[in-house]
């Protein structure tokens, strides 16, 4: 049977042990000499001849498992010249491989023993030989194949069953390892088509785009426009205080509290809601003033290094603290005489402190410094307080002309007249008195910076952004009634249903839903992933013992169990699942990576419309309809066998659904 | 298809970088992402499983300026290699312009190879357009493995066609290779589109 698979192969030199460099491609055909199986195999028929003719790729067609498209391959003739019309190319010859490497390809339950038995005889050296034009359609194909019958044709008898015991075998392809092969294939045998356009010379030649070059003149760019934005945020951000006293219309906060106060309640009903704490105008105050020291060092004045630019510094507690302390009860509008006396020298110790610090401190700063420290002084004489440079006496403007301008242009060369802005006007009827208060508080830059004793710390915010960090004592467990008896629904659960779900009492006429439907998975049903206690609440949604400890997954199993329910998925917003039962893992994650994207874009849509965000979609199938919520940033995909929802499996996924984001949060 | 914004004087050009299964085209993306300066990339968008596995694809955005007057604008995608997402494939081959064929240079996934070519193909025909018609090169990754599969045979199997392509040798891993691929794949379409506005020049 196997005389007509010999041919198929080339020959095969029993003699050489050791693998052969180079491949003999035209070795004279011999004839092997009967040897004796090894101990404990078949040995050949009597008079079996080893060695036949060669392989025609007409053959290997007809052996029905291997068929080379001979289109796929063109091989170029040596001497072809190049452009030449490609013609296919009949290669002869053979590629011999150790027999050991195909023994190692057979599976061993094909073979009469082991690979471990075999590969110890001698005659797993001998050569086989492959035919090089089949090797060679093969190769593009990623893989060398020969059917288990053609291989036994080749092979030396008695390593593999005899095919009459392993008929169902005779067609299974053996993967020879391609590597072996192809490092044994004449190098000029894989040139590529002669004919081959070769890539456009303008395409080699271009420069390329992401060049290093380019890179480097991109970040050059990039760059230029971080100094340019950092110039004109530097510009923008010009200190205030020194040049314009009355920086109060930006400050005016607490005035437009109140536009945020009424943030919609729907977070969950067990935490505080958020509290915005009120301005301490002490604290205020001190920010203001470390707000002042950060813009006067970015002037150039020079602070000493314990004077933290960002966090106030430490006031420098003197003896008298305990007295002073009774002007902390003083209205921030009214600072004192000793409140002031901290913030720059009076009259001469200015001037020395300005000659000091003279090669780095602004004129600017210098100027205001100076006449902060006169109205200081002025304020500890009695003397009224002036704040804007005295004007002259009617009548005597012109006579004056010529020192006034002097001291103008004196004025502009400190001062920029665009930075000069004009002391607020209060709207008729606006919050005249109240800003003139927060005017009065938020001028106390020259109040002193002040720790006091036991100062009140402010009150923590707690359930601001995040309910984690609500300690469990503050948890309010707000009493949920239970869902599986719908006598017991609240009102609000029984109004108008979407149009989608046009008769839910349909489901009525489905299998009737008991407790055993909804028994939670018995302590010995395998869990997906560990036991924790999610909610007591979700337990109570789910007519579950409030203590169980259950998990994602158990949500998940408990929900695929209830009547027409084929798969449900939770997951997050970024699309990876958090839990899913669904026969088909991929279509689970193919579920839950495009659920968010939908229900976001139908909701972006209806959003564009005027519409209210969706939470709900409903897409009703000819066998399993797809209904997906969303919570937050939970979304929960149900697959259920009809079209419409019973209401009651809504109404308890989207509160189970709205209590996990809760804790997803 | 390329798109061109007149109003912003941008072009954006698809390229879609395909091959098999964990043959290294995310990352690809992420040396790109990581190596490439932060002004003319976008963020890199990846949606993978929980073993890295792409899910349906990554896309990063990069641009720079080659034409004149223009920004032009990479949009960067991969596909999932795995052979149940060809879905996936085939909506993001759609309004490719350039593909970047990704070869894993082990023997173990030559076949994979090979079928993912294949699969190239067809799917290129799904959205009516063929090999022959989008700019193509073909990376050779994971030079740097132990015994990798000889060029002269990636060249035999994957670079065989009748128009020779650009090919490179590269690393995703260590990063070797990636920007070359790409300074490969981007010259082909620049060329392409260079030609083409050319032509409708010389038309008009």
């Amino acid at each position: 049977m196997a005389s007509n698979f010999l041919g198929l192969f080339g020959k095969k030199k029993e003699e050489v042990l050791a693998p052969q460099a180079s491949p003999t491609l035209s070795a004279p055909v011999e004839e092997a000499k009967p040897k004796s199986p090894p101990s404990g195999l078949i040995g050949l028929p009597q008079g079996r001849k080893r060695v036949t003719q060669r392989l025609s790729l007409k053959g290997l067609q007809e052996s029905g498992k291997i068929a080379p498209d001979p289109t796929k391959i063109q091989l170029p003739s040596a001497v072809a010249p190049a452009r030449a019309v490609p013609e296919p190319v009949e290669v002869d010859g053979t590629v011999d491989i150790p027999f050991s490497i195909i023994l190692n390809s057979i599976p061993e339950q094909l073979l009469v023993a082991d690979h471990a038995t075999l590969l110890v005889h001698p005659e797993v050296m001998v050569q086989i030989g492959l035919p090089l034009s089949h090797v060679l359609s093969m190769l593009p194909s990623g893989k060398l194949e020969f059917s288990l019958s053609d291989l036994v044709g080749a092979i030396p008898a008695g390593f593999v069953q005899p095919l009459e015991n392993i008929p169902d075998y005779a067609q299974t392809p053996i993967s020879l390892p391609l590597a072996e092969v192809f490092r044994r294939i004449p190098p000029h045998l894989l040139a590529l088509r002669s004919d081959q356009r070769p890539v456009d010379a303008a395409v080699k030649n271009m420069v390329d785009p992401f060049s290093k070059e380019a890179l480097e003149k991109a970040q050059a760019v990039a760059k230029e426009k971080a100094v340019e934005a950092d110039t004109q945020f530097a510009v923008e951000a010009e200190p205030a205080p020194e040049l314009n006293p009355e920086p109060i219309p930006e400050l005016v906060m607490e005035e437009s509290v109140p536009e945020y106060a009424p943030i919609p309640e729907y977070r969950a009903p067990s935490f505080e809601a958020p509290v915005e704490p009120d301005f301490d105008p002490v604290m205020l105050a001190e920010a203001e003033a470390a707000l002042a020291a950060v813009e006067a060092r970015k002037a150039g004045v020079e602070l000493p290094d314990v004077y933290d630019p960002i966090l106030p510094p430490p006031p420098a507690y003197s003896a008298t603290y305990q007295q002073e302390e009774a002007h902390q009860e003083t209205p921030i509008s009214e600072p004192s005489a000793e409140a002031n006396a901290w913030a720059f020298p009076v009259s001469g110790q200015a001037e020395e402190a300005a000659a000091d610090s003279e090669p780095e401190m602004d004129p600017a700063l210098v100027e205001w410094a100076r006449k902060m420290a006169q109205e200081e002084s002025a304020a500890q004489s009695g003397e009224p307080q002036l704040s804007e440079p005295e004007l002259p006496p009617y009548g005597e403007e012109e006579t004056n002309l010529g020192n006034d301008l002097n001291s103008s242009l004196a004025q502009e060369e400190a001062v920029d007249p665009d930075d000069v802005v004009p002391p607020p006007t209060p709207a008729p009827g606006a919050f005249e008195v109240n800003k003139i208060g927060m005017f009065d508080a938020l001028n106390a830059p020259t109040r002193p910076i002040r720790k006091p004793k036991n100062q009140p710390q402010p009150p923590e915010i707690k359930g601001f952004g995040s309910f984690n960090i609500v300690e469990k004592s503050q948890e309010i467990v707000t009493p949920v009634p239970s869902y599986t008896d719908p006598s017991a629904l609240p009102e609000e659960f029984d109004q108008a249903t979407p149009e989608l779900e046009p008769e839910p009492e349909d489901s009525t006429q489905m299998e009737p839903v008991g407790s055993i439907n909804f028994s939670a998975p018995a302590s010995s049903a395998p869990l997906l992933s560990p036991r924790i206690r999610l909610s007591p609440t979700i337990n109570r949604y789910l007519s579950l013992d409030e203590n169980a400890e259950i998990s994602f997954a158990d949500v998940m199993n408990h929900v695929r169990r209830w009547p027409g329910v084929s798969g449900c998925v939770i997951t997050g917003k970024d699309g990876l699942p958090i839990s899913a039962v669904v026969d088909d893992v991929l279509f689970s994650k193919s579920l839950s990576a495009f659920a968010p994207k939908i229900v976001a874009r139908v909701s972006e849509l209806f959003v564009d419309l005027g519409m209210p965000e969706v939470q709900e979609i409903h897409v009703p199938m000819d066998d399993v309809s797809t209904f997906l919520f969303r919570e937050a940033d939970v979304y929960f995909i149900l697959l259920y066998k009809e079209a419409s929802l019973p209401q009651w499996y809504r109404k308890v996924i989207k509160a189970v659904l709205e209590e996990i984001a809760t804790r997803h949060k | 298809m390329a798109f061109i914004n007149y109003s912003k004087r941008e072009i954006q050009l698809k390229i879609v970088y395909y091959g098999c299964a964990l043959c290294g085209k995310t990352t690809n993306l992420i040396k790109l992402h990581s190596g490439i300066n932060s002004t003319q990339k976008g963020e890199l968008v990846s949606l993978a499983t929980d073993a890295d596995r792409t899910l349906f694809f990554d896309f990063l955005s990069l641009s720079t300026q080659t034409l004149p007057g223009f920004d032009t604008r990479f949009q960067l995608y991969t596909v999932p290699g795995q052979p149940v997402y060809n879905t996936t494939r085939q909506l993001v081959l759609k309004g490719v312009d350039g593909i970047v064929f990704v070869v894993d240079s082990h023997w173990d996934k030559m076949e994979e190879n090979v079928e993912s070519f294949a699969n190239l193909q067809e799917n290129l025909i799904e959205n009516h357009l063929s090999m022959a018609q989008i700019p193509y090169v073909i990376q050779y990754n994971k030079r740097d493995i132990e015994n990798p599969a000889p060029l002269e045979y990636l060249e035999f199997t994957f670079n065989n066609r009748a128009t020779q392509s650009l090919t490179f040798e590269a690393s995703a891993y260590t990063g070797e290779g990636v920007l070359d691929t790409l300074n490969g794949v981007a010259r082909l379409l620049l060329a392409k589109y260079s030609k083409s506005a050319g032509n409708k020049a010389t038309k008009q």
